[in-house]
């Protein structure tokens, strides 16, 4: 059931990402917002290393745009693309890899991800929801 | 909801005609723009502000407002110094994204024979895209002094005109800025970017002044039929994005106990007093320089691959003025005739200081501070004088503002076809990418005419000149 959807924004990139799980709606948002950055690694391309990342339990929104915030940073000071190894969700706090894929340059600048209107949501008919939008 | 048109291009959306309304929203449009903006969320935006507490006078959408994240793009808002709020949601991610116009001494006939090399020079030696490395990156205690020293150590280090500086809004520099808000992140995503363009609508652009307004004026700004100008759009890189991420993150920790109720999370603030503020602000203000002395040395290095092409007094350059689009400063503002001091958050939308304006330089003081307002890469700009307008705490418009949106721009429009007809009217084109060239086609703007039409007709700002493009370098 995962689908990527660019929803119209006059000035900057809305993005709507469903998935079954929310493991799935982590993983499908940041590759959406990866390949708007840079070409997607081919198979079997080798990964440039990979990082931890750890960040507080907040409203589910909020905790979406802290992994994909951290993830534009990561991206632009590696000079790479990246995408999630896995991620664990806890009580305190979450946790997450992510593998980095060297890139020349980026097709487009994202320059972060704003808590504008965004929302990560649980589907009556199950799966999980998240619309955010990335500043260009 | 009630929208009152009060006269014409001015409208007003009273306190209170949405829950939590504390002051009214004004929105200085046209009819037709009137349409436009309701199409989109620019309305809800700019009443979101509206409901920001401890706003002095108005929430405000300029002429080429549309919709954004937080404030409207074209929005401006004004808190009382130094207890009132400060918002990054009213300055955005690009702090300082700014326009300026370098002054040449040729007329475009001049150009002509040059112009193809010319512009393949400029594009070989500005990097241009994202992930790209300048030149001249300043490193260790030198990058630290950039950042809360701007332009004229950038000056005092050889790249530019020590003349310069006055002709920068603020002077280049914030005297508020503070190193030791900026994370090593932000350090790190900005060091090797001092003297690039970067994506998106960033451009380098060479155009011929067609038209002038105002002869005076323009005899003032050092303007002349058919004179070569150069145009200069671009920010504070990744520094700046980092900055604005990380304080936000700060921000949404902290908003809570200064007990602040937010209608969108976009518009998180802080009292500019408290720590949080202080700090976002000394951060903020430390981007703003990084952005000053990012078009500085891109100038320098502009005047550099200039002088490969002219000699003797053509190869001078000189700064008409630089300006800032997304900032938040303290400034001087008369309010309910008394003067007061307030931090003006502005939002793509322009300074527009006018004649008398103790905080320009003398040059300008008699006929105002320039203003820039750059088009698209097919038609024209518009250079004008600022009037000091009071109700829009002496702010006008930045731009012709977006009409089609990114994808639709790139759906409706071919690039490449773009490249050949903009060749055929005389426009050449250097990009990254077909489709940015997509995204920034003549077709994606509104007119920027009408725009500044409506900027003349509420009084802040007058028209100086107009510019056409010959040559547009788009990051």
């Amino acid at each position: 059931m995962t689908a990527v959807r660019i929803l119209d924004h006059i000035s900057d990139i809305k993005i709507e990402v469903t998935a079954a799980t929310i493991e799935g709606l982590y993983r499908e948002s940041l590759e959406a917002m990866s390949s708007l950055m840079a070409d997607l690694p081919m198979p079997g391309e080798k990964p440039i290393g990979s990082v931890a990342i750890k960040w507080d339990k907040l409203p589910p929104e909020e905790q979406l745009i802290e992994f994909l915030s951290e993830a534009i940073s990561l991206s632009h000071t590696k000079k790479a693309v990246c995408l999630m190894e896995w991620i664990k969700f806890g009580e305190k706090n979450n946790q997450a890899s992510l593998e980095f894929f060297q890139r020349d340059g980026f097709k487009t600048d994202v320059k972060a991800v704003t808590y504008h209107e965004a929302s990560v949501e649980k589907l009556k008919e199950g799966g999980w929801r998240s619309v955010f939008i990335l500043d260009i | 909801m009630d929208i009152i048109k009060v006269k014409d291009c001015l409208y007003q959306i009273p306190a209170g005609s949405v829950r939590g309304m504390n002051v009214s929203a004004l929105i200085f449009a046209d009819e037709e723009m009137m349409e436009q903006i309701r199409g989109d969320r620019t309305i809800r935006q700019i009443t979101n502000v509206a409901c920001l507490p401890g706003l002095v006078g108005n929430a405000l959408a300029m002429p080429d407002a549309h919709e954004g994240y937080g404030f409207p793009i074209g929005g401006v808002a004004a808190t009382k110094h130094p207890d009132g709020i400060i918002s990054p949601g009213g300055i955005g991610y690009d702090i300082n994204c700014g326009v300026r116009l370098i002054k040449t001494r040729i007329h475009a006939e001049e150009l002509r024979s040059v112009k193809e090399k010319l512009l393949d020079r400029l594009y070989g030696e500005i990097p241009s895209g994202i992930g790209k490395a300048g030149k001249h990156p300043f490193r260790g205690k030198m990058f630290d002094r950039i950042l809360e020293e701007g332009v004229p150590l950038a000056l005092k280090e050889g790249f530019g005109d020590l003349a310069d500086s006055g002709k920068i809004e603020s002077y280049g520099f914030l005297e508020s800025a503070d190193r030791s808000c900026i994370s090593k992140r932000a350090i790190e995503r900005g060091l090797d970017q001092v003297g690039t363009l970067g994506g998106g609508n960033h451009f380098i652009e060479i155009a011929r002044v067609d038209k002038i307004f105002n002869a005076e004026a323009a005899e003032g700004y050092g303007l002349f039929p058919e004179q070569v100008v150069i145009l200069l759009h671009t920010g504070s890189r990744g520094l700046g994005h980092q900055v604005a991420t990380d304080h936000i993150r700060i921000l949404m920790k902290a908003y809570g106990k200064y007990s602040i109720e937010l209608r969108d999370k976009e518009l998180v603030c802080v009292p500019l007093s408290s720590r949080e503020g202080q700090s976002y602000y000394g951060a903020m203000s430390c981007a703003a320089n990084y952005a000053w002395v990012n078009r500085q040395i891109i100038s320098f290095w502009i005047g550099r691959v200039w002088g490969e092409f002219f000699k003797g007094e053509k190869k001078e350059l000189s700064l008409l003025y630089d300006v800032a689009h997304n900032i938040a400063k303290i400034e001087d503002h008369e309010v309910d005739g008394r003067n007061e001091k307030l931090l003006v958050h502005r939002k793509g939308a322009t300074r527009a200081f006018g004649p008398g304006n103790k905080e320009l330089p003398e040059m300008f003081r008699g006929i105002g501070q320039p203003v820039i307002v750059p088009g698209s890469m097919g038609t024209y700009s518009h250079i004008m004088a600022g009037m000091g307008e009071p109700i829009s705490f002496s702010s006008c418009c930045h731009g012709a503002g977006r009409r089609l949106s990114r994808s639709a721009a790139k759906r409706a429009i071919d690039g490449r076809e773009l490249i050949r007809s903009l060749k055929m009217d005389g426009v050449s084109i250097r990009a990254v990418s077909l489709s940015g060239v997509a995204e920034e086609s003549p077709e994606a703007y509104k007119d920027v005419g009408r725009v500044t039409d409506v900027v003349e007709t509420l009084a802040m700002a007058r028209k100086v000149a107009r510019t056409r493009p010959l040559a547009v370098i788009k990051g």
